[in-house]
């Protein structure tokens, strides 16, 4: 990734290659999830893990959420608040 | 449009190989970490050639930086808090989860390559599905419940709990319940949160 980071650095004043990541970025995830959806559906113990494997996402994104929100209430109170939109 | 066809990408991968379709040599090999290392390269290039990160760090407020912040701190204390209830998973697992910050596509493959080598191949895949669908919720729920979000918690809240995603899928909803003054600090966070994504996965893979 480090070297993706330096040759788009070294690349960014070639137009086409910008316009091109973006869209091979998501072809590219876009194979990568068949192959895991290939990964998951072809694991048998996965796919009968189911329910309980989305509980747990269920509980880790309400968590991660509202982590977030508290965090970003507590920043706005303190640094954002008086000022509001100046920054816009 | 385009998180619809991610997610109908994996769910036809799903279906293909539920119904054996798909031959084994292509399960569980080394093309997924080959078509992986080609992504790193690319999100790499991306965050390289990307103007708006030049652009905003020379126009940056550190006010704004507080932002990116609280989403990381903020997520990664509630989901080390909730580790603690979820037995089968250590800490850094969850962590590492809960860094995809909405990014759930790169996010989860991250995670379950890198954890294919201390995990093996049946626990990395399990929790990389976990991954995908907690990073795909945390999307939903922040487009769901942005305008109560709002009203208790601030226009910063949906930022927040958009994570990665305020610059893109989240935004026009964000804009909507937040309110326009807070696009440019939405797109910050979002380039910000983004870029972090494969570094702290890798980082909690890792532990």
């Amino acid at each position: 990734m480090l070297l993706g980071v330096l040759g788009g650095y070294l690349l960014r004043r070639v137009e086409w290659v910008k316009r091109l990541i973006p869209h091979s970025t998501t072809l590219t995830i876009l194979i990568l999830l068949l192959i895991m959806g290939f990964e998951i559906g072809g694991n048998s113990a996965v796919m009968r893990n189911m329910l309980r494997l989305g509980g747990e996402a269920v509980v880790i994104a309400v968590a991660a959420t509202f982590g977030s929100i508290v965090a970003a209430r507590i920043i706005y109170r303190v640094a954002f608040k008086r000022k509001e939109g100046r920054n816009g | 449009m385009g998180s619809l066809l991610i997610i109908g990408a994996f769910v036809v991968g799903c279906v293909a190989s539920y119904l054996g379709w798909i031959p084994v040599w292509l399960i569980g090999g080394d093309l997924a970490m080959w078509v992986l290392f080609a992504l790193m390269f690319q999100v790499g290039m991306g965050i390289g050639s990307d103007d708006r990160l030049k652009e905003i760090f020379s126009s940056l407020k550190p006010r704004i930086l507080l932002v990116p912040l609280a989403t990381i701190v903020g997520t990664l204390a509630a989901t080390a808090l909730v580790s603690l209830t979820i037995s089968r998973w250590n800490i850094a697992d969850v962590l590492a989860i809960g860094s995809g910050f909405g990014y759930y596509s790169l996010s989860s493959i991250l995670i379950t390559s890198l954890k294919e080598g201390t995990l093996g191949q049946q626990i990395a895949v399990e929790l990389g599905t976990i991954a995908l669908m907690a990073n795909v919720f945390r999307e939903m729920l922040t487009l769901l419940f942005a305008p109560l979000m709002v009203k208790y918690f601030g226009p910063l809240a949906p930022i927040c709990a958009g994570g990665a995603t305020s610059m893109d899928v989240t935004l026009p909803t964000i804009t909507r319940f937040s309110g326009r003054d807070w696009v440019f600090i939405s797109v910050v966070h979002g380039v910000i949160v983004d870029a972090s994504v494969p570094f702290l996965v890798s980082l909690f893979c890792s532990l």
